[in-house]
């Protein structure tokens, strides 16, 4: 009896403490709160492959992913972007939250994408060192815009990455805890 | 995509050769940090006969923006062959994949420059065909042939880097 009862003992520390870790929040935001739980939702929703492939391996990807995603959707839903977001998704889905983030912030790098301004110079140089492509056309607007939007794409990783920096600035993002990587 | 022929050999396409070529290229352009001398220092000369130089060049700043770039270039002077590169280019590419580009290995040594043929067209677009001398480490001294492009904006010329399987982005023709 005093066997079970130090087990039950042991189980509810255990539970609490494993309970603790999945509320714990990594980062804490203006608005939000990223949790351990969060990453563990998002690490299992890619190993189950409910969001594609999985592309990171470790703890600190999965965190700064689901940083990442939060920042972005939420940027979406801000400018709204949101219209239609849940088009095609299951709301039972227990992932129906992490598709729909992963979606959002698709819409809103695709928005980056599609608004990052590329100098007239710039589009000049690309135009005239491709006159086997170009040679026969003229430097019109959908010209221009076939050069900006390859530059932009070029340039997705850094104007995505730099815009991260800036929400995480504009939000006021603090990393609360480093332990687990 | 890039026509590279060693003198002894016929038209290399492959991407094992390219890789190797390219390499070679980022191995003899050094990887020194300090600047570059303004001109090149290995002899530079033309193929064809009764062609000199004042007639192989159609514009006097031309030539002397191949030099200094080329000069950079074999002295491993990323910082200043970058500025050289299209302003594309210098948009699209992070300079540091440009520099460990251009760095590598410092081994080897430029024997010689030989320049082929010109072609401007159209007037902004000019590229060159050159044969590059080299000794590597334990090398006896072989020879690349290379088409190198040159644009104009605004009044300056900007050297046209491609290469597939480096700047893939910034490399399609046609």
């Amino acid at each position: 009896m005093k066997r079970l009862a130090v087990l039950a003992l042991l189980m509810s520390v255990v539970l609490a403490s494993v309970a603790n870790a999945a509320d714990a929040p990594l980062f804490v935001a203006e608005g939000f709160v990223v949790t351990q739980e969060d990453v563990n939702r998002l690490r299992d929703c890619y190993e189950g492959g409910a969001l594609g492939m999985a592309m990171f391996s470790s703890e600190a990807e999965y965190r700064k992913k689901a940083l990442d995603l939060r920042l972005l959707s939420g940027e979406a839903v801000a400018q709204g972007l949101d219209e239609g977001a849940n088009e095609g998704l299951d709301t039972d889905d227990p992932f129906f939250q992490e598709k729909r983030m992963l979606r959002l912030s698709k819409r809103y790098i695709n928005h980056l994408i599609k608004t990052y301004p590329v100098s007239d110079r710039v589009i000049l140089s690309y135009y005239r060192a491709n006159p086997e492509r170009y040679g026969a056309s003229p430097l019109n607007d959908t010209v221009r815009e076939e050069v900006r939007m390859k530059v932009a794409v070029a340039k997705q990783k850094s104007i995505q990455e730099a815009e991260i920096d800036r929400l995480m600035t504009k939000y006021h993002v603090q990393t609360v805890s480093e332990t687990r990587k | 995509m890039m026509e590279i022929r060693r003198t002894s050999g016929g038209i290399i396409r492959t991407p094992a050769v390219l890789m190797g070529v390219a390499w070679l290229l980022m191995a003899v352009c050094g990887g020194c940090a300090h600047k570059a001398p303004a001109k090149l220092t290995i002899p530079v000369t033309y193929a064809e006969k009764g062609k000199a130089e004042g007639h192989f060049w159609p514009d006097p700043s031309l030539k002397s923006v191949f030099e200094r770039y080329w000069a950079a270039r074999l002295q491993g002077d990323s910082d200043t062959a970058f500025e050289m590169e299209a302003p594309y280019f210098q948009e699209m590419i992070p300079k540091g994949l440009y520099k460990n580009y251009v760095k590598n290995a410092r081994n080897n040594e430029w024997l010689g420059m030989e320049l082929v043929n010109l072609i401007q067209d159209p007037a902004y677009f000019v590229e060159l065909s050159m044969r590059l001398t080299y000794k590597g480490r334990k090398m006896r001294p072989g020879t690349v042939f290379m088409k190198d492009r040159w644009v104009e904006v605004e009044g300056q010329w900007y050297h046209v880097l491609r290469d597939r399987l480096i700047f893939p982005a910034v490399s399609e023709t046609g």
